[in-house]
């Protein structure tokens, strides 16, 4: 007998557990741009 | 440039997408039927279908962004291509690891070569050809028109991906022939809902993609 709820669970946790990694890897890729954008703009 | 969470309405976006989303999560573990024999496994199909849409209307703005690239020669429409295909590509991929994840209770094995299964994964294999060009294919400019073109062309699979279930042969298909309009309002009420939900989040998401890759683009133009 298969556990359902596992399979459920799984499913749930690495959907939404990519969408929200691909936030955070968005939001440190714009950070770094930013502040490497800020650093060659002042020298 | 700025954040883009810097602008006020990016950030009520995100915060009522968040909202929606958690509703959604709630709905669909609390409100929707438990289908005899699948039980747990068949509330995967509210994420499932949902991200195989995302990806198909990713994979169709890709296709719009190259005709307006050709047509319009705005480097802009690039940049919408690329965000649109990386997106794209990221929700294909949550497709062919859930849909194995549902099939391994259900059919019994994660994997079955029949023909939506199959035109799926070679959509996907084209876009992973087409992440290779744009980062190996030479001159950029050229890459750009390759990837446009490339876009357009990938796109003819996504209908025959719809028509599979019907095109071929029913002995060899393997894919629940659902018909949605058939389904009681329980079903198929939360399943618009997590449909409309998961489009606007894709919104959002290519909004701030585009805005990093430009970020990017003008981090690259003045060094």
């Amino acid at each position: 007998m298969y556990n359902f709820w596992g399979y459920f669970l799984a499913v749930y946790l690495i959907v939404f557990g990519a969408i929200v990694g691909w936030f955070i890897i968005q939001f440190r890729m714009e950070n770094r741009y930013l502040n490497d954008n800020r650093y060659t703009q002042s020298e | 440039m700025q954040f883009f969470f810097h602008n006020k309405s990016n950030r009520v976006w995100l915060v009522l997408i968040i909202g929606l989303m958690l509703f959604n999560i709630w709905n669909i573990v609390v409100n929707t039927p438990m289908v005899p024999d699948q039980h747990w496994a068949q509330k995967i199909f509210y994420v499932h279908v949902p991200s195989a849409w995302v990806g198909f209307l990713s994979y169709f703005i890709v296709m719009v962004a190259g005709i307006m690239y050709f047509i319009k020669g705005d480097e802009h429409w690039d940049k919408v291509g690329l965000a649109a295909a990386e997106i794209g590509t990221l929700f294909i991929s949550l497709v062919l690891i859930t849909g194995p994840i549902w099939a391994t209770p259900i059919w019994g094995q994660p994997w079955i070569w029949e023909p939506r299964l199959t035109t799926t994964l070679i959509l996907f294999l084209i876009y992973i050809g087409y992440f290779m060009m744009r980062a190996f294919g030479g001159h950029a400019e050229r890459v750009k028109r390759y990837a446009a073109s490339l876009g357009i062309i990938a796109f003819v699979d996504v209908p025959i991906i719809f028509v599979s279930v019907k095109f071929w042969a029913p002995e060899i298909q393997s894919h629940p022939q659902v018909e949605m309009t058939s389904q009681p309002p329980g079903i198929l009420i939360p399943f618009l809902l997590s449909l409309g939900i998961f489009t606007v989040l894709y919104r959002l998401m290519l909004k701030y993609r585009i805005h990093v890759i430009q970020v990017n683009y003008k981090r690259v133009a003045d060094v």
